[in-house]
């Protein structure tokens, strides 16, 4: 090996942003093949599923989605809850560390709130191809607001939740003590928009009162919940993968971390299994468009999404892989989180998709509607989906590198 | 014998000192990769970074090992005997002994089961 | 004192149909016989008015409506024949697309009907008085309408992003690619209403008198006598989501 001449720099003083931006890009440009191979897929990807959202934008929704008057909301609306979930979860699990100061989820923190970033922009990319007008939600969110909509304070929460998250981020990257207050500040904002925002999200379906199947005042409480789950299998998912892409050898403090957010896991999968099997229950006592919702998700149609996706590797997998785990075995606890994101997003599907299912006038007889309706997603929205994911994964390994797999601890 | 200190719950307002003996060290942190030679690590995404943020690269273990120029500041206490352990343990409460991250200088850290 | 409520409880006496006036009885007889005719979907709730549900509250049944003039719209529903000539009006006379619909004729079918199988059942926005797309919409497109209590769209606010069509217990809203908006019926209001006409396209051209248009706050109105009235069942669709629609269903 030719010793290469290393600049003799015994203390790198960071000041500035722009200049970490900068080596952090540099460094992005130092690499090898099958790393950049990946990244150069997922970025193929991207541009090909932002080809079809182009399309699908100018030959208009109607046409290129699956959507009808009767399911208005569709997989992308899914796709969104999805994300935007991901990121509350990530956020709420890591805050317990740099907000509440507990020690030992210190180590996850960063990663996780870059992460919670780039899923938030995720879910509003997804988003932004299903509105019809995303424009005209920028002067009307701000000129005519509805403070009696859900979506309103959904959407301005998360907007905030960008702002002042994407500010925490950069103080992170700064390392400076002096700012750790306000550091620890700005996650306690963040926080508080987040948690606010995802279950007013959930209120987004809990309060309409016309659709029995979302309607009740526990969606948004589950949404929480469901938010936390879905950030720590994150938090397992990436921690796991960037400590591949890295080769680094995990130190203790870190899999302490990861111990700790395992456990959180398991306990909010319990939480879910619970919730979705009182409402299940009650459900079944309720009204008669409740009860054919139910019967549709459990038995017909989508059967096999709840059975084996939503319950199998949902909650069920994830839940004794982790008791087998024993919270140690990091490989066990992996492999969990791959079924469990693969369930959860089936959970979002069902969600949207069977509250809408069953006919406005079924209880009439009427023949100009099945009394369950279908819906299926065309490729202009599967391709959506597939191109945000792609963007996260992107994402997720560009930060790996520029930011050093988000090594340095919040002190 | 060299510890690093610290809390399992740092306030948002705290952040100085775990505890009154501790004193503020330059350490050196040691960056362990999971790969067997430094041949095979000039393959990888991360080897240009590995190497030239660190000095004295070798083989141990199977893993490779360097220590990192840039030194990391952390909070040290020197305990030396087991009646010093005791004492400091009676006088900030339980503590945790647990491996500290890599470091050259310290290989141990004590955590005080208590926020400041 | 509890010994005096026990006599007295013992003491009652069956009244009994006996002595019910025979007047009294014949009257009965006649709804008895009214819900078999509109049995067909089964959604009658009782025999008496519903007019409480569709109002803001039932204290103000006898005292105000809360929009004056309060329109509303009385449905005729056994005189539908399902002619469609209102859904072309409509159609024309708020350039409605083909692929979206203001107002619609649903065709019921009950194959355990004792007499006719088959009933129509027009269909249109209700302009709730608890709307719920009114309180879902985030920024205000659709609003009630704090004259008339249509519910109405500014279509230039609509952001596309539907959740009053999926709040929407109707199913009365569609995506209107042409307007970039959401559209639905506002009781022609911008095509005929604001200009002086009185009476809804719908109503004007439907042949058999089912559409029934008016001001419901007016006691002078056919449509506030079809609905304060107790011999014949008056309904609204889905009472229970509290939406209280301002159209009801009556038969003639």
């Amino acid at each position: 090996m030719s010793e290469k001449k290393n600049p003799v720099v015994t203390e790198v003083e960071v000041t500035t942003f722009s200049q970490i931006w900068l080596t952090s890009l540099l460094e992005f440009l130092s690499g090898t093949r099958a790393f950049y191979f990946l990244v150069g897929i997922a970025a193929l990807v991207v541009l090909i599923a932002a080809m079809f959202a182009v399309n699908a934008m100018y030959t208009g929704y109607r046409h290129a989605y699956g959507l009808t008057r009767e399911i208005p909301w569709g997989i992308l609306i899914s796709g969104y809850v999805f994300f935007v979930l991901t990121s509350s979860g990530l956020c709420i699990v890591s805050s317990i560390g740099h907000v509440f100061g507990v020690k030992s989820f210190m180590p996850i923190a960063k990663r996780s709130v870059y992460l919670s970033l780039v899923t938030v922009v995720a879910g509003f990319t997804v988003i932004f191809f299903d509105l019809e007008n995303p424009f005209r939600l920028l002067i009307w969110n701000i000129l005519s607001p509805n403070l009696t909509s859900n979506i309103w304070w959904m959407g301005t929460l998360y907007g905030a939740y960008l702002f002042f998250m994407a500010l925490e981020f950069l103080l992170l990257l700064l390392e400076k003590h002096r700012y750790a207050m306000l550091s620890g500040l700005l996650g306690l904002i963040s926080l508080i928009a987040e948690v606010a925002a995802s279950s007013n999200l959930g209120a987004v379906f809990g309060m309409l009162h016309g659709r029995e199947f979302w309607y009740g005042p526990y969606i948004p409480i589950y949404f929480i919940a469901s938010a936390a789950a879905s950030g720590c299998t994150a938090i397992i998912f990436f921690t796991y993968l960037g400590y591949k892409i890295t080769a680094e050898k995990m130190d203790r403090a870190m899999e302490l971390s990861l111990q700790a957010v395992g456990k959180i896991w398991a306990l909010f999968l319990a939480v879910l299994m619970f919730f979705t099997t009182w409402k299940i229950i009650t459900g079944f006592v309720g009204g008669e468009g409740k009860v054919l919702a139910l019967k549709e998700w459990l038995t017909g149609k989508y059967a096999l999404n709840f059975w084996l996706f939503e319950v199998g590797f949902g909650l069920l997998i994830p839940f004794f892989l982790l008791l087998i785990s024993g919270f140690k075995n990091l490989n066990q606890m992996f492999v969990a989180s791959v079924f469990a994101f693969i369930g959860i997003f089936f959970m979002r599907v069902d969600l949207v998709v069977v509250g809408q299912i069953v006919s406005h006038y079924f209880e009439f007889k009427v023949t100009d509607f099945p009394v369950i309706l279908s819906y299926k997603p065309s490729i202009y929205e599967i391709m959506i989906i597939v191109g945000a994911i792609a963007f996260c994964m992107m994402a997720f390994l560009v930060g790996e590198k520029v930011f050093k797999g988000h090594k340095t601890e919040i002190h | 014998m060299k510890f690093i200190v610290s809390r399992t719950r740092v306030p948002l307002w705290s952040k100085g000192k775990p505890c009154d003996e501790a004193v503020e060290e330059e350490l050196t942190p040691l960056d362990y990769r999971m790969v067997p030679s430094i041949q095979e690590a000039k393959k990888k995404i991360w080897f240009k970074e590995w190497w030239e943020g660190g000095v004295n690269h070798r083989e141990e273990n199977g893993m490779i090992v360097c220590e990192k120029k840039q030194k990391e500041k952390n909070w040290v206490i020197e305990i030396n005997t087991h009646e010093d352990l005791i004492k400091f343990q009676e006088k900030y409460g339980e503590i945790m002994n647990l491996d500290s991250p890599p470091y050259k200088e310290v290989k141990k850290e004590i955590r005080i089961l208590r926020a400041k | 004192m509890f010994k005096g409520i026990k006599d007295w409880l013992l003491n009652l006496k069956n009244e009994g149909v006996e002595k019910v006036p025979d007047e009294t009885k014949r009257e009965f007889l006649k709804i008895g016989l009214i819900i078999t005719g509109v049995f067909a979907g089964g959604s009658l709730f009782s025999v008496i008015s519903r007019v409480a549900e569709g109002l803001a509250s039932s204290e103000e049944l006898h005292k105000s409506y809360p929009y004056k003039p309060h329109y509303s719209m009385v449905f005729k529903i056994d005189r539908c024949i399902d002619c469609e000539l209102c859904m072309e009006a409509c159609r024309k006379t708020n350039h409605v697309p083909d692929y979206g619909w203001r107002t619609m004729i649903l065709r019921r079918y009950d194959e355990s009907a004792l007499d006719q199988k088959t009933m129509f059942m027009p269909i249109l926005c209700n302009h709730c008085n608890n709307p719920p797309c009114v309180r879902a919409c985030p920024t205000k497109a659709t609003y009630k309408d704090k004259k008339t209590g249509i519910v109405r769209m500014a279509y230039d606010k609509c952001i596309g992003c539907k959740t009053c069509m999926v709040a929407c217990p109707y199913n009365v809203r569609y995506f209107n690619e042409e307007k970039h908006a959401v559209d639905k019926c506002d009781f022609c209001w911008e095509s005929r209403l604001s200009k002086g006409i009185t009476i809804t396209a719908c109503a004007e051209a439907c042949p058999a008198g089912v559409r029934i248009f008016g001001d419901l706050s007016d006691p002078g109105s056919e449509v506030y006598k079809l609905v304060h009235q107790l011999a014949k069942p008056v309904w609204v669709l889905k009472p229970e989501t509290g939406a209280k629609p301002n159209v009801f269903y009556t038969i003639s």
